[in-house]
């Protein structure tokens, strides 16, 4: 009976200690995965970032991916935070290339900026996003205090 | 008689049992251990960030300012918004280089040629400037398990701005900012007086787990100044999240590196802020309030998470 007791004790002790040592705090994260595509073609070398929103209200940390032969899949303790996020893609065409003496192994930029706004669920999910040549090229959003020089 | 004098002994059941407690306290203990190498090595790490904002203190007290990032000579019209695309890879002497009297380094400080380049088309340092960079441990984290492979890269990073978009971008390769809104950038006169948002809420110096080495350039490393045209190589801003890229690309020839801030240290990294103190940030900030962080005079408060 007291060896129960004991017993019973230590398991409390133990789930409490697994309970406070997990979580690296934060808002809960969503795994997001999918393929993008530009002009219908799987970017070959590339990076999204999902951004949250903060002209809608959205906040948190943001998050991003990979792009490799057309898949993005967030890393497993990075998801998105859900909710309106700005998702950004640049893709390169992988084909090493020289910059002024210096080889860039991305090869060259395949197109300037894509810039895309979506509501997220607060769930894991798939996104595949398609855009091409006339969907890109849109100014980023520039902030007039960016321009104090002295 | 004999058997009556005969002390009890311990079974090999009791035995086993005390030997199997033991074993299990040891397999508790030795991760545990692990763990107190790299607290220890992230302490150290603390330390060498500390030291850098010391030396930048004292160089303010000097100087009346900050250092900048680099000393920029040639390369476009200086307020052109396209300043950073116009190919000139003869920058001068980086922050690092201006800190050296001050972290006990002044005989290498001593022997560089500062009116000679400190950058090359390569990305690298040229002569005569070049061969004379040597390996220096305050410049990198202790942690980083590449020192040995590549013994005169920089772990940390001057801090030229923030927010969600960059000042200037070099064409052709979006992964590569500039910025002029933080501590350091190209020839700035940062001093106190012009960090309005407080000298506790604007980061000066930043670590980062990457730094983008490429065979056959052989002195890119602390001593190597930003390429325009090219790469910002000491410097960062705070635009991507913290650790947004995969670990394990160094040595890597990916250049979102000047885009944010990572470390080897689990869940998140160090930043020296403008009053010399040293913080570690969680990889969970909220992203405004890091991208306000690297802002010396947004006008802003700071949100409550950091």
């Amino acid at each position: 009976m007291r060896s129960r007791q004991v017993f019973h004790c230590l398991l409390v002790a133990a789930c409490l200690l697994t309970a406070s040592c997990g979580g690296s705090g934060g808002p809960p994260r969503y795994h997001l995965s999918g393929e993008v595509k530009f002009d219908g073609k799987p970017i070959p070398v590339g990076f999204i970032y999902f951004n949250p929103d903060t002209s809608k209200g959205n906040s948190g940390p943001g998050s991003g991916a990979e792009i490799k032969d057309g898949k993005y899949a967030t890393p497993r303790d990075g998801g998105i935070v859900g909710g309106p996020m700005i998702v950004k893609i640049d893709g390169y065409d992988g084909i090493s290339k020289d910059l002024g003496g210096e080889m860039v192994a991305n090869g060259s930029a395949l197109f300037e900026a894509y810039e895309t706004r979506v509501d997220f669920e607060k769930k894991s999910g798939k996104k595949d996003f398609e855009f091409s040549q006339a969907n890109t090229g849109t100014p980023q959003s520039f902030d007039p205090s960016d321009a104090t020089r002295r | 008689m004999c058997e009556q004098r005969r002390t009890r002994g311990f079974t090999l059941i009791e035995l086993l049992v005390v030997i199997a407690i033991i074993a299990v306290l040891i397999a508790l203990l030795l991760p545990a251990v692990q763990q107190a190498r790299e607290a220890a090595r992230r302490t150290q790490c603390k330390n060498n960030m500390k030291q850098l904002g010391l030396a930048l203190h004292n160089y303010h007290d000097l100087h009346n300012q900050f250092t900048p990032a680099w000393i920029r000579r040639n390369g476009g019209s200086y307020n052109d918004a396209n300043y950073c695309n116009t190919m000139a890879a003869d920058q001068q002497a980086p922050w690092t280089v201006f800190l050296l009297p001050l972290i006990d380094q002044a005989n290498l400080y001593n022997q560089f040629n500062l009116s000679a380049p400190f950058s090359d088309a390569s990305n690298g340092t040229q002569a005569p400037n070049g061969p004379l960079v040597t390996r220096i441990s305050g410049f990198q984290c202790p942690s980083n398990t590449f020192a040995g492979q590549w013994p005169i890269h920089l772990d940390y990073m001057g801090v030229m701005g923030g927010g969600t978009a960059a000042d200037c971008i070099t064409s052709g390769q979006p992964d590569r900012v500039f910025a002029r809104s933080g501590a350091m950038y190209d020839n700035s006169r940062i001093g106190f007086r012009d960090m309005t948002d407080g000298s506790s809420n604007v980061f000066c110096i930043g670590e980062s787990r990457y730094f983008p080495d490429q065979a056959g350039v052989v002195y890119r490393g602390w001593a190597s100044s930003p390429k325009l045209g090219g790469f910002p190589l000491v410097t960062a801003m705070a635009m991507d999240q913290i650790n947004l890229l995969p670990p394990s690309q160094v040595p890597s020839s990916n250049t979102k590196v000047c885009r944010g801030f990572s470390s080897f240290h689990t869940g998140g990294c160090h930043f020296t802020l403008a009053d010399g103190s040293v913080r570690f940030v969680s990889q969970n900030i909220d992203l405004p309030t890091y991208q306000q962080l690297g802002r010396r005079n947004d006008g802003l408060p700071v949100g409550a998470d950091f």
